[in-house]
């Protein structure tokens, strides 16, 4: 299918294999061919996380929103959740991932601590976290 | 008969409700009735094909792509403009859900006479416990046709036995009355459309097809709800313009409460009348608060992708919940520093105003895209109107605080 | 490399002089294909503007409107953008690192000739 990044893919809606909605795409991964080469280059990546919003709107405003994502980092990461695109199922009407969100814990985090300090504190969280 | 059928028509009144007949539209209606009369009804006709046009849209695209209007927003115009549109749309939501929480108070003190701050904590106790304990449908339900009490004004014009070629004339003059100036006729105007044309009925009502899961095979549902709820929610506008002209106009009175929108009413109609007024007051403002409370809930979630909404448990939409009850306790703290709510509701419809085309123009532009809709596209009439109200919501949003400024707020 | 510094980066010739910026880009991905895609994601292409591009016209290509896909009453507002628009084939990037992509203005097609 032939995607425009634009109109398709970039601030898009995704959701988990249950099409629960859990993020947006802030941003995409690409791997740069060799100088020369001929090659195209690759989508690798969407990169889910505000951080990478924050930097795409810029300025003041965009630097907060990127430092307050930045802070909910899982701390063994160096920079927003990236979820691979062989893990895309469908990207129309909105994205949807193969995995459920308790299988995505470095994605939306706020999503699952809030579930599990918060919200639902007595069901012990997700899967993932045990 | 199916009686889901029957009631399938809720949605769209209880979005027209929110837009129509909340606490801010309660008393603009008063208010313009009695220093106007009709001659501003033609903004409500506005109002209605406005939002019809545009609640129908969205309507359909979520029918089509299973996500709500200002889902849209931040797909088409980019995280800054939507950023921009999010602010504003938190603004007017979150400061009118503290109005229209306010309202419910109100409407309690005109039923037993205790201050209506003392209702503010039980009123945001009941909101609490209804979001919590109702399902969507039925809340919506619930509301819909309570909200149909409000009929009650459109009976008390009856009964107050109007010269009806004296309202006509009214209605069509499109002109201040005399000694009237005309920056604060066009001010009330925008105020008005501002009121009753606000983003938010065609948010709600979006992302209440997606909860209902509707899709494409569920459009006629779709457009009976919006052209019985939304020319409704106009009718009732219209009549307590009426009732308000009839009482006030002649006797030169000026409407600053709200208690002034029920009088009329009670004097058509006696205690009677003036009981189903109260009761079709609480549960307007009962409706428009849980209206602009999800629609702040709806905001966020949706510019950042959140899952939300009333159909998922409080569990899998955690980030939509503590939203939602932060903005309700935020609301009873601002009503508790005694600020008016029609201070609160002013702002709030300036606000609206000011950022009306940064939310139809994501509709309009998602709606006319063949690779996302397919065959349900927009047709002519879609873009024909669309662009006509798209073009008459950059002119109110240039407009509003010139106006703002030059009639002292309605004051010259 | 993230998408976003790819949008709105300059296109310059062999001989240094900037022609165009990147205002969309286009992919191939292999979906729908049923638990998890069946192969690589690449980038087929890239919109152009001719440089030096205004923020409206890319603000009409961010909205869709010079495409082929979005019709309606507001495409007039985009139809000399359109006109103007370039499409250049990813392969055709000669050079892809630096501050500025590096390919031969001839390479670029009118747009409207890859979308209709």
């Amino acid at each position: 299918m032939r995607l425009s990044v634009n109109l398709d893919l970039l601030d898009h809606q995704v959701t988990d294999a249950e099409k629960l909605p859990i993020a947006r795409v802030d941003d995409l991964e690409i791997s740069v061919p060799e100088d020369g080469s001929g090659d195209e280059p690759l989508v690798t990546g969407l990169v889910l996380g505000t951080e990478a919003a924050g930097h795409r709107i810029g300025g003041r405003v965009g630097a907060v929103m990127a430092s307050a994502s930045a802070r909910l980092r899982d701390r063994a990461q160096s920079g927003p959740p990236i979820v691979a695109v062989d893990r895309v199922e469908q990207v129309r009407p909105f994205l949807v991932l193969t995995d459920a969100f308790p299988d995505l814990p470095q994605v939306a985090r706020l999503e699952h601590w809030l579930r599990r300090h918060v919200v639902a504190p007595d069901r012990g969280g997700d899967r993932a976290d045990q | 008969m199916n009686t889901k059928k029957l009631f399938s028509f809720t949605l769209g009144t209880l979005s027209a409700i929110g837009g129509f007949i909340d606490i801010g539209d309660l008393v603009a209606d008063a208010l313009v009735g009695a220093r106007y009369g009709l001659r501003l009804a033609w903004v409500t006709g506005i109002a209605v094909v406005g939002i019809m046009c545009y609640a129908e849209m969205s309507g359909r695209v979520a029918a089509r792509t299973e996500r709500p209007a200002l889902s849209l927003a931040r797909g088409r115009m980019g995280p800054r403009f939507a950023l921009v549109s999010l602010v504003g749309a938190l603004l007017v939501t979150g400061l009118l859900v503290m109005a229209e929480l306010s309202g419910i108070a109100l409407a309690l003190q005109l039923a037993t006479s205790v201050h209506y701050l003392l209702w503010v904590p039980v009123a945001a106790l009941l909101v609490l416990a209804v979001v919590k304990f109702l399902p969507f449908e039925m809340m919506e339900r619930l509301y819909g046709i309570l909200g149909l009490t409000m009929l009650v004004f459109v009976w008390a014009v009856w009964k107050l036995h109007p010269d009806w070629g004296h309202l006509w004339q009214s209605a069509t003059t499109l002109a201040p009355t005399t000694g009237e100036s005309w920056t604060a006729y066009f001010f009330y105007a925008v105020v008005i459309i501002g009121a009753q044309m606000t983003p938010y009925e065609m948010f709600f009502f979006s992302s209440g097809a997606v909860e209902h899961r509707w899709s494409p095979k569920n459009l006629d549902e779709i457009r009976v709800n919006v052209m019985v709820g939304f020319p409704l929610g106009g009718l009732l506008a219209i009549a307590i313009q009426a009732t308000s002209y009839l009482v006030f106009f002649p006797r030169g009175i000026e409407v600053e409460h709200i208690s002034q929108t029920a009088l009329p009413v009670a004097i058509a109609l006696g205690k009677v009348g003036l009981a189903i007024a109260i009761v079709g007051i609480f549960a307007a403002t009962f409706g428009a608060t849980l209206e602009t409370l999800f629609a702040t809930g709806y905001d966020l979630a949706q510019y950042f992708g959140w899952s939300y909404g009333e159909v998922q448990k409080p569990e899998r939409a955690a980030r939509f919940t503590v939203t939602i009850v932060s903005v309700l306790l935020l609301a009873v703290a601002l009503a508790l520093t005694t600020i008016s709510p029609i201070t609160v509701t002013v702002y709030a419809v300036t606000f609206s105003a000011m950022v009306l085309p940064l939310s139809f123009l994501p509709v309009l532009l998602v709606a006319n895209d063949r690779e996302v809709m397919g065959d349900l596209v927009n047709g002519r009439l879609s873009n024909s109107v669309g662009v006509v109200i798209l073009a008459l919501s950059v002119v109110i949003s240039v407009s509003v605080l010139p106006l703002l400024i030059l009639s002292k707020a309605g004051g010259a | 490399m993230r998408i976003s510094e790819l949008l709105g980066r300059d296109v310059v010739g062999p001989d240094g002089a900037a022609w165009a910026t990147v205002v969309d880009v286009h992919v191939d991905a292999p979906v729908p294909a049923g638990r998890g895609s069946a192969g690589p994601w690449s980038v087929a292409g890239l919109v152009l503007a001719p440089a030096p591009t205004s923020t409206w016209t890319a603000w009409l290509h961010f909205t869709g409107l010079t495409q082929a896909r979005v019709a309606g009453p507001l495409r007039p507002l985009a139809r000399g953008a359109r006109a103007q628009a370039r499409y250049l084939a990813a392969r055709d990037v000669a050079r892809w690192s630096g501050e500025a992509l590096v390919a031969e203005p001839v390479r670029a097609r009118p747009l409207e000739e890859v979308d209709r």
